[in-house]
């Protein structure tokens, strides 16, 4: 199975909420789309699902065009962000809804519901409402009612953001091995970096209504390709550059010795290097820079050391040292260098 | 789905039901104000005679404008004796307060006609208000005041629609958050001061409203002058009705109403205006 | 909390208002109830005969029977019709995205809004051009437009209160439109509409204004007392009196308790 998105977008009147995008998902996978609220992230699913149409484009299921199927008939199935569990069926009811709709016999439904509710662990209360479940549970309820449809595609309109931080983490672990045991194509929306590093294949990062970067988890951490990318994912340090001819790229920090494999389109560029990248001290072959140190606190199993470079001491570099009681702590205001390994240095374009 | 004529047809089919049964009769009775009646026969030709026939005879308009004056009456008492009912459930507490409530949403059900009837048992010469009156020895022998003229209208009216200016009242008072009155008296302000300037403001704009609705209820009745008012309690409705029974003059009939429709629509669009006025 | 000597009479005071009130509110179920059991006339009454002979010989009345019959007629067709318009319309004003929303729902509002001489005589004078001969079809229409107004409101709330994703879930899981009505919508809005009937049919059973415009040479229960009264003062008349409240207090105990529970939650 292949999905594709081509060149889809969505216009409510004048207002672009989603500008054309093409996207292909693959069988087996689970796809993130992750982006801040407002940015177009779950028009996408909707689009998919069918409950809007697209202004432009085709979305194609295998070469099939599905722009004019309805809902009903799109063998994808959604697990919405309020659960929408039917307030007046009992789990079991839920469950077999898809079922009990397409006309299946009574026999045949009430194994495949049993089957369901014992693949997400709720077969002990097949009787009860959706009114006397906990949010977890009615989580599992409606991942239950959906796979018992065997979809192609399960679409996930954020479906742990109304749960709390410990449950979150149990039902992010929950749902990757349960799309791990099924193998059915996982469509996932949120608006959690964490959350959607943790548990994706693969990322689709939106903004703005347009994608911004499509990857793998490390690839879009280690390697952002947009400015918002770099800056969106936990804590980054930003230079402005300029490439030269030679391929080095001059900084307010240094020079940065020209990079393998780099195919930057512009000549401002943005570069990128992660905090925890960074080591004290000169090393050969490293991008070294001259600080005095700020400051430097203790977070358990890490250090944040804040330092401001030598030559450019408005600007504070973020570094995370991974803690180790037997280093001994820097002084403040002290001297110290820090280098990073160039292959670990994300250079990209800066088209403004 | 998306369609743009299945949608249209659609919204036509839809909307069809309340055009037909709200729109068209009334733009009908409209157009037929301006027709006259010859030798018993609906003439349609249009002219603004029959508003000109209101205008120039004392008679109706000194009807209507008496009819404005009870309904202002009727709306009146319904807030005098109403806004302390209202207060008095208002500050009570569990299930005294819920069966208050349900007392004073069941006289809303009961029959318009049967309370109509009552009351006038109540007011004859020979009912329980002269058998009292007397008995108390306030009047010397049963009076003929209180039945078959515009006091009995007016007492009447006030009666039975007092219900619906009382829960209009009841809910704004419901709406007042609990501790806001708390606040005040934690200030140090007595029960009639907190009243005064926390409650009665607050109410206040669900009041007038009730008390707006009242009176169009009471513009329009011509069941209650027709029963307790005798042959000379006439007020608009009656009058109106009267075009469409004895008198037979529907143009004339229609004339009167268009002057009672925006009458009404006035007195609702003021309703509509003071409820939105509130701040809580 | 410890009450003033004024609050005290303030309380007191406002309690006898109240109380007064209510002896006047209920006034007509007393009075009819017992003149319908006990005889009366210019000597007094006669507390020892009490007896039910009048219910008995309202039975026997041909006219009072046949206005029960149209009354019930007219009021469960025309609650019915109205049910279903108001769901239709509730519908597409909340969900197809309705052109003229405002426009439409105060259509629906005004028969109820606007005293009922107007939508009386307005039906009145649009029948009578149309050619259509007064009767129980006409009563039915009146009452039609002026119960829609109820029933529409709560099936609108009921329905503002429910989830829309819950409709997108079941054509998601491959439910028809019609499978979706039947199975969620339907469900849900259940409870609003039997409340709503009953209101309405409360309405329609008291409904004379309007009625009186569109009967003709029908009549119903208000339209029959009405003529009974204007005649005198009968024992029969106090007994279908006090049936006719019994009932009405019936239904307005059953949408009470039946709207009680959705107060208690906005609380």
């Amino acid at each position: 199975m292949t999905l594709y998105l081509d060149g889809v977008s969505k216009n409510y009147g004048d207002v672009e909420v989603l500008r054309p995008i093409s996207l292909e998902v693959s069988n087996g996978e689970l796809l993130t789309v992750l982006g801040p609220s407002g940015s177009g992230k779950t028009t996408i699913l909707r689009l998919i699902g069918g409950f809007i149409a697209p202004t432009c484009g085709r979305i194609l299921l295998d070469g099939k065009d599905l722009s004019t199927t309805h809902i009903s008939k799109r063998p994808f199935n959604t697990v919405f962000q309020d659960y929408a569990l039917f307030p007046h069926m009992t789990v079991e009811q839920n469950v077999g809804y898809g079922l009990m709709v397409k006309g299946c016999p009574k026999e045949k439904m009430k194994q495949v519901v049993n089957e369901a509710l014992d693949v997400v662990g709720l077969s002990d209360f097949p009787g009860r409402y959706p009114a006397e479940l906990s949010g977890g549970q009615k989580q599992r309820v409606a991942l239950a009612r959906t796979i018992v449809c065997e979809p192609q595609i399960v679409l996930l309109d954020e479906p742990l953001s109304a749960l709390d931080a410990e449950l979150r983490r149990q039902m992010q672990f929950f749902l990757k091995s349960l799309q791990r045991k099924i193998g059915t194509t996982f469509l996932f929306v949120t608006h959690d970096q964490q959350e959607a590093i943790t548990i994706s294949d693969r990322l689709v990062v939106i903004n703005h209504g347009g994608v911004e970067q499509v990857g793998t988890p490390k690839e879009i951490y280690y390697s952002p390709k947009t400015k918002f990318v770099a800056g969106f994912f936990g804590d980054n340090n930003l230079l402005d550059g300029q490439l030269t001819a030679s391929g080095s790229i001059e900084t307010p920090l240094g020079t940065i010795p020209s990079l393998q494999g780099s195919n930057l389109k512009t000549s401002k560029v943005i570069v990128a290097m992660r905090p925890e990248l960074f080591r004290i001290g000169k090393r050969e072959g490293a991008f070294n820079i001259d600080c005095q140190v700020q400051n430097m606190d203790f977070a358990g199993d890490m250090n944040f050391l804040r330092l401001s470079p030598k030559l450019d001491s408005d600007r504070t570099l973020l570094v995370k040292l991974s803690s180790d009681p037997s280093v001994p702590n820097l002084d403040v205001n002290g001297d110290a260098t820090i280098s990073i390994k160039l292959e670990d240095i994300a250079v990209l374009d800066n088209p403004r | 789905m998306n369609n743009q004529s299945t949608r249209f047809t659609i919204f036509v089919c839809i909307i069809a039901v309340p055009v037909v049964l709200v729109i068209i009769p009334i733009a009908n009775f409209f157009l037929m104000s301006f027709w006259k009646m010859e030798s018993n026969q609906i003439v349609e030709s249009a002219s603004f005679g029959n508003y000109l026939y209101f205008f120039s005879s004392p008679a109706y308009w000194g009807t209507f404008l008496s009819t404005l004056y009870l309904c202002l009456k009727v709306s009146a008492i319904g807030v005098l004796v109403g806004y302390p009912v209202a207060y008095f459930v208002w500050k009570r507490k569990g299930r005294v307060k819920y069966l208050l409530i349900l007392l004073l949403i069941l006289p809303l059900f009961m029959s318009y006609i049967v309370k109509i009837y009552t009351m006038r048992t109540i007011l004859d010469l020979s009912g329980i208000l002269n058998k009292l009156l007397v008995a108390f020895h306030i009047l010397e022998e049963p009076s003929r005041q209180f039945i078959y003229n515009q006091t009995a209208i007016l007492i009447t009216m006030a009666v039975i629609f007092l219900p619906f200016v009382i829960l209009p009242i009841f809910l704004s008072l419901e709406r007042i958050p609990k501790n806001l009155v708390t606040a005040s008296s934690d200030l140090g302000a007595g029960t009639l001061t907190t009243l005064r300037y926390v409650i009665l403001p607050l109410s206040l704009p669900g009041t007038v409203s009730g008390a707006l609705f009242t009176f169009v209820l009471a513009l329009g009745d011509f069941v209650t002058p027709q029963m307790v008012g005798g042959p000379n309690g006439f007020t608009f409705g009656r009058v109106i009705w009267s075009q469409f029974g004895l008198a037979y003059n529907w143009p004339l009939g229609a004339a009167l109403a268009v002057i009672l429709f925006a009458t009404a629509l006035m007195t609702i669009i003021a309703a509509g205006w003071a409820s939105q006025q509130r701040k809580v | 909390m410890h009450k003033t000597n004024t609050e005290h009479l303030i309380d007191v005071f406002l309690g006898l208002i109240t109380a007064g009130t209510f002896f006047v509110l209920y006034m007509p179920i007393v009075v009819n109830s017992i003149f319908s059991l006990v005889p009366s006339d210019r000597n007094g009454i006669h507390w020892g005969e009490a007896s039910f002979e009048w219910y008995w010989r309202l039975l026997e009345n041909e006219s009072v029977i046949a206005a029960i019959k149209t009354t019930l007629i007219v009021s469960v067709i025309a609650v019915a019709i109205a049910a279903i318009l108001a769901i239709i319309l509730a519908i597409y004003v909340e969900w197809e995205g309705a052109v003229f929303q405002r426009t439409i729902e105060l259509v629906v509002y005004t028969p109820f809004l606007m005293p009922p001489i107007i939508t009386g005589l307005s039906l009145l004078m649009f029948f009578d051009r149309i050619g259509i001969s007064r009767g129980e079809a006409t009563i039915i229409v009146g009452h039609t437009a002026l119960v829609l107004a109820v029933l529409y409101r709560l099936v609108l709330t009921r329905l503002r209160a429910m989830p829309h994703t819950l409709v997108e879930a079941s054509a998601d899981l491959g439910a028809t439109r019609l499978q979706t009505f039947r199975y969620v919508v339907w469900p849900q809005l259940r409870p609003a509409v039997i409340t709503g009937a009953v209101l309405a049919m409360a309405v329609s059973f008291d409904e004379t204004l309007i009625t009186v415009f569109l009967a003709g040479d029908t009549t119903t229960i208000p339209l029959r007392l009405w003529g009974m009264m204007r005649v005198g003062f009968k024992p029969e008349i106090n007994a279908l009196v006090t049936i006719v409240l019994l009932v009405s207090i019936i239904m307005a105990v059953i949408t009470a308790i039946r709207i009680k529970p959705a107060e208690g939650n906005e609380e």
